[in-house]
C-alpha cells in the first residue's frame, strides 16, 4: 500500500473522524465565545489528547484550531468584539457590514475565504514539507542550533510588544527550560530542593497557565454589557458570486497567509493584518476599507487560516514551531515519543501525510460546522461570562492535574497564569516565552554539542554554507529593529 | 498569539521591569556557582545559564535605557481601576479558588469540590446562586465522566465519587 493510502486510511478510522468532529465543535463554540481564544483552546484540548493516539491527536488540534480561528469573527462581526487576535484586523469591515443588516454576508465571506485559505495552506504544507525534509537530513548541530535561534528570534522580535520585551520574555522561557537535572551532567539545576522538578516544569499545565487563565482573569473583571446580536438571513446567498468576482483576494490571501504562517514566530493574526494591509493597498476602492467592505474580509480571513497551516511546515521538518498553537503541538508531538524533524518523514511518513489528511477535512469541515454556528450564534454569544469563566477555570484545573495526576501540575498552571498574566498586562508578549521553554533544550543541546566537537572554536558555526546563511539570517532579524530605531 | 490587553489592569513601569531582569540575570548567574564542573569537560551545566544570566542582565540595562528614553518617569506601579474594589476581590477569588482547589479536593473529592468552585466562583462574578450551583453541578460531572470514567485519570476522590463508582 502506498503511503498515501496508509495516511488515509489513518485518518478514515472511526476514533479520528469522531475526534475531529468533536474537536471542530468545541472549536467553533470556543471560538465564537468573546474572550476565548484559540490558543487558549487548543491549551485545554493538550491533557485530552495526552490519552490519544497521534493521529487523532494531531487531528484534533488541527480541527480545533481551524474552527476557533473562524469562530473568532462571529463576535467580531456581530458585536465589534474580536473572538481570538486573527479576527482583529477586519472587524471594523464585518461590524460595519453587519450594522448595515447583512451580517450573514460578513459572516459567510468569512467562513468561504477561511476554508479555501486553509485548503492552500494545506497544499502548501504538503508540497513543501517533504521537499524541505530532505534538504533538512543533511543538517549537523549548528544547522540545529541556527535553526532554534532563528526561531526564538523571529518570536521575539516580531510579536507583540516591543522587541526588547519579546527578548526578556524569551529569556525567561529559556531559563524554565532549563529547570530540572541536566541531561549531560546529572546535575540539578534551578529545582530548589524539589523532587517533582527534578525531571523539569511539566510543559502542559506551564501553557495551560500561561494561555488560559490570564484570560480568565480578564473575563471575570470584564465590564461589557452583554449586547443582543442582529438576525440572520440566508448564510450562502450570493455567496459564490462575490468569491468568483474576489478570486484574487482568495488566492492571494491564501498563499501570503501560509508563507507568512511559515515563519517561524508568525502566527494567524500576523498574517491577517500584513494580508488585510496588502488588500487595501491593493484594492481600487481603498477609501471603503473599515466601513463594511468584502475585499479586507475576504484576504485576511483567507490569510489566517491559510497561516494555521503553513505554521506546520517549519514545525514538522525542523522542529521549530511556527507560532502558539505548533509550539504546544512540538510538546505534544514529544510527549507521543515522535521527534518533529526530517526524521519522522523518512521513519513514518504515512503519519505525516495523515496530519496533512486531518488538516483538510479540517478545513472542508469549516462549511457544514461554520453554517450551524452562524444560525446558532445569536444564542452562543449571550452566554455570560460569569457561567462560562469558572467552567474554564475548572477546565484549567483538571488538564493540569490530568499530566502527571499529582496537584503540583495544578500549582504549576497557576504559577505560570500569574506570570502570563503581568506579562500581557505590561505589553510583555507569552508566546516567545512559551516557544523558550518549548526549545531551550534543544538550543542548549546543540549549542554545548558543537562546542565540544570544535573544541571551542566559534568559528564552527559558520563553517558550513546552510549555518553562515541561517547565522546572516539572525543577524538581520537582530538587526532591523535596530536599524529602525536609529533612523528615527 | 494573545495580543496584550488594550486596558491594563497593573501596569509595571518600564524601568522597573528592567530592575527586575537585572535581579532575575544575578539569580540565574548566582545558581550557577554552586553547579559542580566535571573534570576534562570544558562545558558543563553551568556554561549555558552564565550565557543566558549575561543575556538577562544586558536586556535589563537596555530595558531601563529604553524606560527613561520614552519619559517612563511615573509611578513605578500602577493599578487600573478595575482592579479596585469588586475586580480586586474576583481576580483574589480567581487565585484562592485554585488554592482552595488543591487543598480541599484530597478531602471533599473532585466532583464537590470542583462543583462548589464552579458555583462560588459564578456567584462572585454575578451569576444569580441557583443557576450557578446547577452549572457546578453539571459542569463538575461531565468533566468526571470525560477524565475519570473516558479517561482513566485518577481524579481525587471523595465520598460522591465513592457511591458513584
Amino acid at each position: 500500500m502506498s503511503v498515501l493510502a496508509e495516511a488515509l486510511v489513518l485518518v478514515l478510522q472511526p476514533d479520528v473522524l469522531v475526534t475531529v468532529l468533536v474537536a471542530s465543535a468545541l472549536g467553533i463554540v470556543i471560538g465564537a465565545i468573546p474572550g476565548l481564544t484559540a490558543v487558549m483552546g487548543v491549551a485545554l484540548l493538550i491533557p485530552i489528547t495526552f490519552f490519544m493516539e497521534p493521529v487523532p491527536a494531531i487531528a484534533a488540534i488541527a480541527s480545533l484550531a481551524a474552527m476557533a480561528i473562524f469562530a473568532g469573527d462571529i463576535p467580531g462581526a456581530l458585536l465589534r468584539i474580536p473572538g481570538t487576535p486573527a479576527s482583529a484586523a477586519y472587524v471594523a469591515d464585518s461590524n460595519a457590514m453587519s450594522r448595515a443588516g447583512r451580517p450573514e454576508r460578513a459572516l459567510g465571506l468569512s467562513m468561504a475565504s477561511a476554508c479555501i485559505g486553509g485548503i492552500i495552506g494545506v497544499i502548501l504544507l504538503m508540497v513543501a514539507a517533504p521537499l524541505l525534509a530532505r534538504f533538512a537530513t543533511n543538517f549537523s548541530s549548528v544547522e540545529y542550533f541556527w535553526l532554534a535561534l532563528l526561531g526564538l528570534s523571529c518570536a521575539a522580535i516580531i510579536s507583540t510588544g516591543t522587541p526588547l520585551k519579546g527578548l526578556l520574555s524569551l529569556l525567561f522561557g529559556l531559563w524554565v527550560a532549563m529547570i530540572g537535572i541536566d541531561e549531560v551532567a546529572g546535575q540539578p539545576r534551578y529545582t530548589f530542593g524539589s523532587v517533582e522538578l527534578m525531571g523539569g516544569v511539566s510543559f502542559i499545565p506551564a501553557m495551560i497557565g500561561m494561555f488560559a487563565f490570564p484570560e480568565v482573569l480578564r473575563n471575570i473583571t470584564a465590564r461589557a454589557p452583554i449586547q443582543t446580536p442582529p438576525r440572520m438571513g440566508p448564510v450562502f446567498a450570493g455567496l459564490g458570486r462575490t468569491l468568483i468576482a474576489r478570486w484574487h483576494n482568495v488566492l492571494r490571501g491564501g498563499l501570503s497567509g501560509s508563507v507568512i504562517g511559515a515563519l517561524p514566530g508568525a502566527g494567524a493574526d500576523i498574517a491577517a493584518w500584513v494580508s488585510y494591509a496588502v488588500a487595501k493597498r491593493r484594492s481600487k476602492t481603498p477609501e471603503a476599507f473599515g466601513k463594511g467592505h468584502d475585499e479586507g474580509i475576504i484576504e485576511a480571513g483567507a490569510s489566517n487560516n491559510g497561516a494555521l497551516s503553513g505554521a506546520w511546515v517549519p514545525t514538522l521538518v525542523f522542529g521549530i514551531p511556527g507560532d502558539s498553537i505548533t509550539a504546544i503541538v512540538i510538546g505534544v508531538l514529544y510527549l507521543k515519543g515522535l521527534e518533529p524533524g526530517p526524521i519522522i518523514f523518512i521513519k513514518t511518513p504515512e503519519l505525516v501525510y495523515a496530519i496533512f489528511f486531518a488538516f483538510l477535512l479540517a478545513n472542508l469541515l469549516l462549511i457544514p460546522f461554520g453554517w450551524a454556528v452562524i444560525r446558532m450564534s445569536r444564542h452562543l454569544l449571550r452566554v455570560p461570562a460569569a457561567y462560562f469563566v469558572p467552567v474554564v477555570l475548572a477546565c484549567c484545573i483538571v488538564g493540569s492535574f490530568a499530566i502527571n495526576n499529582t496537584a503540583f501540575g495544578v500549582v504549576t498552571m497557576l504559577a505560570f497564569g500569574v506570570v502570563g498574566w503581568l506579562f500581557e498586562e505590561n505589553g510583555i508578549p507569552v508566546a516567545p516565552a512559551i516557544l523558550g521553554i518549548v526549545l531551550g533544550g534543544m538550543l542548549e543541546f546543540n549549542f554545548v554539542t558543537s562546542m565540544l566537537k570544535s573544541q571551542g572554536d566559534l568559528l564552527v558555526f559558520i563553517e558550513r554554507p546552510v549555518g553562515a546563511i541561517l547565522a546572516v539570517a539572525v543577524l538581520i532579524v537582530w538587526a532591523t529593529p535596530l536599524i529602525k530605531r536609529m533612523r528615527r | 498569539m494573545s495580543p496584550a490587553t488594550p486596558f491594563p489592569l497593573m501596569r509595571l513601569n518600564d524601568r522597573l521591569i528592567g530592575v527586575l531582569a537585572i535581579l532575575a540575570g544575578l539569580a540565574v548567574m548566582s545558581g550557577t556557582f554552586g553547579f559542580r564542573e566535571i573534570p576534562g569537560q570544558q562545558f558543563g551545566s553551568a556554561f549555558f545559564p552564565r550565557i543566558l544570566a549575561v543575556a538577562m542582565i544586558l536586556a535589563g540595562l537596555a530595558q531601563i535605557w529604553a524606560g527613561i528614553q520614552t519619559g517612563g518617569r511615573g509611578a513605578w506601579f500602577a493599578l487600573s481601576d478595575v482592579l479596585h474594589g469588586r475586580g480586586a476581590i474576583q481576580s483574589l477569588c480567581v487565585v484562592l479558588a485554585v488554592v482552595g482547589w488543591v487543598v480541599i479536593a484530597p478531602m471533599l473529592g473532585f466532583i464537590a469540590t470542583t462543583a462548589l468552585m464552579i458555583a462560588a466562583l459564578s456567584v462572585v462574578a454575578g451569576a444569580r446562586a441557583v443557576r450557578a450551583l446547577a452549572v457546578g453541578i453539571a459542569m463538575s460531572c461531565l468533566l468526571f465522566v470525560i477524565f475519570a470514567v473516558v479517561l482513566r485519570v485518577p481524579l481525587p476522590r471523595g465520598p460522591i465519587e465513592g457511591l458513584l463508582t
